[in-house]
């Protein structure tokens, strides 16, 4: 068996039901979120990754270059 | 044979789960395909079901598609892709694990993207994971659009093959002029036969000599440089003459074009041998013996003899169909072989990678 790159990934319908765990779903539907890489004000709809910065939740928008910036730094391998 | 009626008449068919099971985990990344499939077919059931169905959907293309470059091309691709869907996820859990990004994959209906994010996701840890550090982003990006572009180009996706182009190829050439030019570069390439054949290798053999050194721009401007000498390789006209030696500080290859046919009825082999023996001596490290349509025969004596005379071994032979420079669809060959074995070399330099 190859080792095993991890990509962590939320499915559309689990999305609302994590961002309530996260305790940002509010402020999201409120507009007060930012992509963290772009600036763009994120809604459920542009919505592309998540993911911790410090001590905060962080959120990139649906732009690839956005997402691709966040990954770089955030996959990993594990073995099995 | 009696034995195993006997052993299913005591135990009747649960006596063969235990061997499904083991076969199971075993072929398991055979069977990705067919259990991909499976999931698709109740993919009405409920959630749950749709989501395995659009992750074994992704992750069984994603490396199908990996495995067979990898087997072109020992560990240039060298992992599996594993799309694990978080279902449950407090703030603390988020926050403790520093590296954690939860990339967000859509319905069935946003396929096209689910497929370009979760490959170039993949690609900067999944395709050349020794030699990333030592490219530069322009590079390093260009691998990635290639790759993913060649990766949708093996499933026909074709509207995802339009969304990378439109969505974030274009875009992103926007704003880097400079990575239009190795796109374009990595795509001639490509369509040559040489992306993975050559240009992956030697990146992933760069890693493997440049071992655990810091990454300084010195790498970074040396791979670039060996992108740029296989383009003018790539983009020469025929019987043009260019240099077809490569010698950086860390990549030393070369190329032997197998010639014209009068060349060839003179002096058979010789011509090309002495080439291969003009390049160690000047101690390039690697040679590619290159050939087309009638001269393959040529190519693979050439090769022969050159092992035989121990001049250099043979490290791999491929023969495979490309388009020229000129649009033609040609069978070529190419024959790697290793003129030098250096000590900083990657330890299956030497030996036949294959074996």
């Amino acid at each position: 068996m190859r080792e095993k790159v991890e990509i962590k990934a939320i499915y559309d319908k689990d999305l609302e039901l994590i961002l309530t765990n996260l305790g940002i779903l509010d402020k999201l539907i409120a507009g007060e979120i930012k992509c963290a890489v772009c600036g763009t004000t994120i809604d459920l709809d542009n919505l592309g990754s998540i993911f911790p910065s410090g001590d905060e939740v962080s959120v990139s928008c649906d732009n690839e270059k956005c997402i691709r910036i966040v990954t770089k730094e955030g996959v990993h391998t594990s073995s099995g | 044979m009696d034995e195993v009626l006997n052993w299913l008449a005591k135990y009747g068919v649960w006596g063969l789960l235990p061997i499904a099971v083991i076969l199971f985990a075993i072929f398991y990344e055979k069977l990705e395909k067919p259990i991909a499939k499976i999931y698709e077919l109740f993919y009405w059931i409920g959630n749950s079901w749709r989501r395995r169905a659009i992750k074994t959907e992704i992750q069984s293309k994603i490396n199908s598609f990996s495995r067979a470059v990898n087997k072109e091309v020992p560990d240039i691709m060298p992992y599996n892709m594993k799309l694990k869907f978080v279902t449950e996820i407090d703030r603390a859990e988020l926050i403790r694990d520093k590296k954690i990004v939860l990339v967000r994959i859509h319905d069935r209906r946003h396929d096209d993207k689910n497929f370009v994010h979760a490959t170039l996701a993949f690609c900067p840890t999944g395709v050349l994971p020794a030699s990333r550090i030592y490219l530069d982003n322009y590079l390093s990006d260009a691998v990635d659009f290639t790759i993913t572009r060649k990766f949708l180009c093996s499933i026909r996706h074709q509207s995802a093959l339009n969304y990378l182009h439109k969505e974030i190829i274009e875009p992103a050439i926007k704003e880097k002029p400079d990575l239009d030019n190795i796109c374009r570069i990595l795509d001639r390439l490509d369509e040559q036969g040489l992306f993975t054949k050559v240009v992956l290798r030697e990146l992933r053999d760069f890693g493997g000599k440049v071992g655990t050194r810091y990454p300084m721009d010195s790498h970074k401007i040396e791979t670039r440089q060996f992108v740029g000498y296989m383009d003018t390789i790539a983009a020469r006209a025929p019987h043009e003459e260019v240099n077809t030696e490569f010698q950086g500080n860390h990549i030393s290859m070369g190329f032997v074009f197998i010639g014209t046919s009068p060349k060839i009825s003179e002096e058979g082999a010789t011509t090309y041998l002495r080439a291969l023996r003009w390049k160690k001596g000047k101690g390039v490290e690697k040679a590619y013996i290159a050939a087309r349509d009638w001269a393959i025969d040529i190519a693979e004596r050439t090769a022969y003899l050159a092992e035989k005379r121990n001049l250099a071994k043979i490290l791999k032979r491929t023969t495979y169909y490309a388009t020229d420079s000129s649009g033609q669809r040609r069978k070529h060959i190419i024959v790697e072989m290793q003129l030098i074995i250096t000590p900083y070399a990657p330890p299956e330099q030497g030996v036949l990678l294959e074996d």
